[in-house]
């Protein structure tokens, strides 16, 4: 069926939109795997057993991605990298490279901007393109999705799924269809015979708990949902489950809410250590690398924060306690930043053996606007030129080519961390009220 | 030509607008033979952005031990580094 056929037959006038979702497939893995045959690695990752996970050595052997090979051995995202050998002995582990993840996903932007003004970008791996706007210049929608696809998989070297609909839940399921490599269309029309069918944990924002108390009520498939009593939903699920009622049926009029940069509502770095730390002096240290992180990607930002966190899990995994602060002024200096952090620290440490520490920023500001103090502008403004100058010399010298004087002769590493730990949408992407 | 993304020393021609001309190069061997070669021709020079990285990809021809050789020398821009790419 063509998309002008679908989008006459089915959309009223007021309706008329024309949305894509775009989503890489397998991101983290397809993104590595690109860039590491570009440095002619022998082996594509993914057409391989392979995975995207962190060092075991430093108790960070967590699957953060897996190749489809991989997933044919039972290997899962989350899984230990202990499980996942014993499932496949052949298996190739990479690092994740986050910088690497974010020069990729600003392409794949770069390249959808062609085609549209209005672009979401929803995660690091997914954006909605409202092309609306664009049929009369740029034509036929589902001609326009095949030459993105293409045009992604030749330039940048990796391939995406895309929906085409006329709403935003719709494209999103529609790229979730069938993968690799493909265009789908999901338009109203085609939702009985396409989406229908699925089951409903496929369906957008229903979760293993509410399939669970779906099944419970013989709700197998997105279908069923759609056929359920409104008001039976509501009474079940309360909000939510109006909410997956109309998800089910195809109903959504969230708009497309152009947004340049991968929305961020705050900034965070965490380690999980090699070793369990037992006091204060061994704690600080390992804070301050982490505040080094958080203010490099503070400023990176051009923000600076107010709210500052800090997380910490016990040497058992079995608890963890945070604590929180709000800062006198708005801060991007790294040792504003650790002093605030120490100070958490102390307040809420309960003197048990520590095995992650994170620490985070919350309500970010535009750094070229806030309120100066008049006690302490001065040093403030000291601090932070003495922050764009290390930044300066880190990004043309090297990370490690200025560091602070106490990791000297040490054996920890200067700035640590590497996975933001906050709110930074990586994958999965959020809901429209926290773009608010 | 196979990939080597070998680092290379470079000596490079910039002409006003233009991209940067790489005019000589010193390549580091296994062994720790040190290669200096100059630029003789260079056939194209092509954009890329595979991985979302920006690079430039110059064919070049030169002569290598006394044989005459193509290879394909990178200019990553984002890190301002050379490598010799493929040869």
């Amino acid at each position: 069926m063509s998309v002008d056929f679908c989008v006459q037959e089915r959309c009223s006038p007021a309706s008329m939109s024309i949305i894509m979702h775009v989503d890489a497939n397998s991101a983290y893995l397809s993104w590595t795997a690109t860039h590491l045959l570009e440095q002619g690695y022998p082996v594509d990752l993914r057409t391989v057993p392979a995975v995207i996970a962190g060092d075991p050595a430093n108790r960070h052997g967590i699957i953060l991605a897996k190749s489809i090979p991989a997933k044919k051995f039972g290997i899962g995202t989350a899984d230990s990298l202990m499980e996942a050998r014993s499932k496949c002995p052949s298996l190739i582990v990479q690092p994740p490279d986050y910088d690497l993840y974010l020069h990729c996903s600003d392409a794949m932007y770069e390249i959808l901007s062609r085609y549209s003004d209005r672009i979401q970008r929803y995660s690091v791996d997914e954006c909605f393109l409202d092309y609306t706007g664009s049929v009369k210049a740029l034509g036929d929608p589902l001609a326009a999705a095949q030459e993105i696809r293409q045009t992604i998989k030749r330039e940048l070297g990796f391939t995406v799924n895309i929906g085409v609909s006329s709403n935003k839940l719709l494209a999103k399921m529609g790229s979730e269809l069938e993968k690799p490599d493909k265009v789908h269309t999901l338009f109203p029309s085609e939702i009985r015979e396409k989406m229908w069918p699925l089951p409903v944990g496929e369906l957008f924002m229903v979760g293993r708990a509410t399939t669970r108390k779906l099944r419970r009520i013989n709700i197998t498939t997105i279908g069923d949902l759609a056929q359920a009593d409104p008001h039976h939903m509501h009474s079940l699920l309360k909000s939510h489950g109006d909410l997956v009622w109309r998800y089910a049926n195809g109903l959504d009029d969230a708009p497309v809410i152009p947004n340049d940069r991968i929305i961020q509502k705050g900034v965070g770095n965490g380690i999980t250590m090699r070793y369990d730390v037992t006091t204060e002096e061994e704690a600080c240290p390992v804070i301050l690398s982490l505040c080094e992180r958080v203010g490099m990607r503070l400023r990176r930002l051009g923000c600076r924060a107010s709210l500052i966190s800090i997380h910490l899990r016990t040497a058992d995994l079995s608890g963890w306690y945070s604590h929180q602060r709000q800062m006198d002024t708005y801060t991007r200096s790294t040792t504003v930043l650790y002093r605030w952090a120490c100070r958490l620290f102390r307040e809420c440490w309960r003197g048990s053996p520590i095995r992650q520490i994170s620490v985070g920023v919350r309500e970010l500001l535009d750094a070229r606007m806030h309120q100066i103090s008049i006690y302490d502008f001065r040093t403030l403004e000291k601090e932070d030129a003495l922050s764009d100058t290390v930044d300066r010399i880190r990004k043309t010298f090297g990370e490690r080519s200025i560091v602070r004087g106490v990791f000297v002769n040490t054996p920890m590493a200067p700035i640590d961390g590497g996975v933001n730990d906050g709110d930074y949408i990586m994958m999965g992407g959020y809901r429209n009220e926290d773009l608010g | 030509m196979k990939i080597l993304a070998k680092p290379i020393d470079t000596i490079v021609v910039f002409k006003e607008a233009k991209r940067p001309m790489p005019y000589r190069f010193r390549v580091t061997e296994g062994d720790g033979r040190v290669m200096d070669i100059i630029v003789d021709r260079i056939f194209s020079i092509d954009e890329r952005k595979v991985a979302g990285i920006r690079s430039y990809i110059y064919r070049c021809q030169s002569i290598v031990n006394g044989v005459e050789k193509d290879y394909e020398l990178k200019y990553i821009l984002d890190d301002a580094k050379w490598q010799l790419y493929k040869m």
